[in-house]
């Protein structure tokens, strides 16, 4: 085969890549019966039936980011701040389940986001440092690797300020990690977003606890469709080898399933065993 | 880098298949994507901030539809952005059971919709591709982003 017929097909596979890389369309709405708009909501877009919505619905943009837990508990009346909470964690990398390697970056991602206003730039370098090494394993690619190492510099050189780091890690942790087509293949994403959602949940199932606020606690903690969907990928879509990581991390979500979907107000119990769960899962990294 | 990686991925594409296509669906999915980002950084401060932002190619009366937990308390903006080839595009929230919240009220492809939830809880966002421009081909499928921001 000549070069240039190699060529042709790489990069036919690539571009092919590229645009199957994207999931498929909805089709356009069937002919459903119109939901009833909210009170003074006038009819503009055609009206989607619970049922094409429950049955279409995607899950990319469902769990919040941990900056925004802290803006909820902000708006709870709970004045800790969760980058006080934050610890200083080890967390192994290299392991053979990547699985868990996604759930530690994923833990290492939500720390950095939550304490880059105020960290000490070597923490806050170690770190990013760790992501980074997380993102090699994962199989993120050049384009990843490439920007943390930008980032890294520029910090260690007093380069840019914690303001403009802000906007740079929301960004590198809810658009760009994100949307990376992973070589280990696609459950990475949900499990990065897991690890950070799981330290989320500590955080605040400790500042709640601190605060004694735990009227506030549903607001905070009683995500059922979270903790539903990350229990999904790691039962359904399984695949790696076995773990005790990822055993604990099973139970614990379906502990966690349990609590939340609780149709009765969380109680201090409640809190207490979500934060001694998530605590348990998060100390084995 | 990752404008300067498109626009090889274009150039090769180019110069393999000699057609346009590849090129001009990258570069309205840049389009879509930077309007999005643009208005999404802009924001920053006035105390916005990102959660995620999403892409999607759709044909005209094609909708995708995003499960959203949302907190009580916090303000959300829902941004959307179409590429040059769609004139309209609409978004709408729906709570848990399905009834409509919100909706934009423009007719052009940058809408946005703000929404306050007085429980935490979970929420739909669809999003419509809802006219092609004019003498757009059947069935072209038109380059969306959609960003959830929150303060």
């Amino acid at each position: 085969m000549s070069p240039r017929w190699m060529r042709t097909l790489l990069v036919s596979a690539f571009v092919a890549g590229l645009y199957g890389c994207e999931q498929p369309p909805a089709p356009a709405p069937a002919p459903e019966p119109p939901a009833a708009p909210a009170p003074g909501v006038p009819a503009k877009a055609p009206a989607l039936d619970i049922a094409v919505l429950q049955a279409e619905a995607e899950n990319v943009a469902l769990t919040p980011s941990p900056a925004e837990m802290q803006a909820a508990l902000a708006k709870a009346g709970i004045v800790h701040s969760l980058s006080d909470l934050v610890q200083t964690r080890k967390i192994d990398l290299d392991v053979e389940n990547l699985d868990r390697v996604a759930v530690g970056t994923g833990v290492l991602v939500a720390d950095v986001v939550l304490t880059v206003k105020a960290a000490p730039k070597e923490d806050l370098v170690a770190r990013l440092q760790a992501i980074q090494h997380g993102m090699k394993q994962l199989g993120g690619g050049t384009d990843i690797d490439n920007t943390l190492t930008d980032i890294v510099n520029r910090i260690q050189n007093d380069a840019v300020s914690r303001d403009a780091l802000v906007r740079e890690l929301d960004e590198l942790s809810g658009v760009m990690i994100p949307e990376i087509k992973y070589e280990k293949g696609e459950r990475v994403v949900p499990l990065l977003q897991a690890g950070s959602w799981l330290e989320g949940a500590s955080l605040v199932s400790t500042a709640v606890t601190n605060s004694g606020k735990f009227d506030a606690a549903d607001a905070l903690l009683k995500q059922p469709e979270v903790v539903s969907y990350f229990l999904n990928v790691v039962m359904v879509q399984g695949g790696a080898a076995p773990d005790e990581v990822i055993a604990k991390l099973v139970a614990t979500l379906t502990s966690l399933q349990e609590i939340t979907s609780k149709t009765t107000p969380l109680t201090e119990e409640d809190i207490k065993s979500i934060h001694e769960q998530t605590d348990a899962v998060l100390a084995l990294l | 880098m990752r404008t300067l990686t498109r626009a090889a991925i274009t150039l090769l594409a180019l110069s393999t298949f000699g057609t346009v296509t590849v090129s001009v669906a990258l570069a309205d999915q840049d389009e879509a994507d930077t309007c999005v980002r643009s208005k999404v950084w802009e924001a920053y401060p006035e105390g916005w901030a990102v959660r995620t932002i999403t892409k999607s190619s759709l044909a005209e009366t094609e909708h995708r539809i995003y499960l959203l937990t949302l907190y009580a308390g916090n303000e959300y903006k829902f941004l959307g952005c179409g590429d040059t080839t769609l004139t309209n595009v609409d978004l709408v929230l729906y709570d848990a059971d399905g009834r409509m919240l919100v909706q934009d009220q423009t007719e052009d492809r940058q809408p946005e919709v703000s929404f306050r939830p007085t429980a935490t809880d979970t929420f739909y966002l669809a999003v419509h591709a809802a006219k092609l421009a004019e003498g757009t081909e059947v069935g072209r499928k038109a380059s969306v982003s959609t960003a959830v921001t929150y303060r």
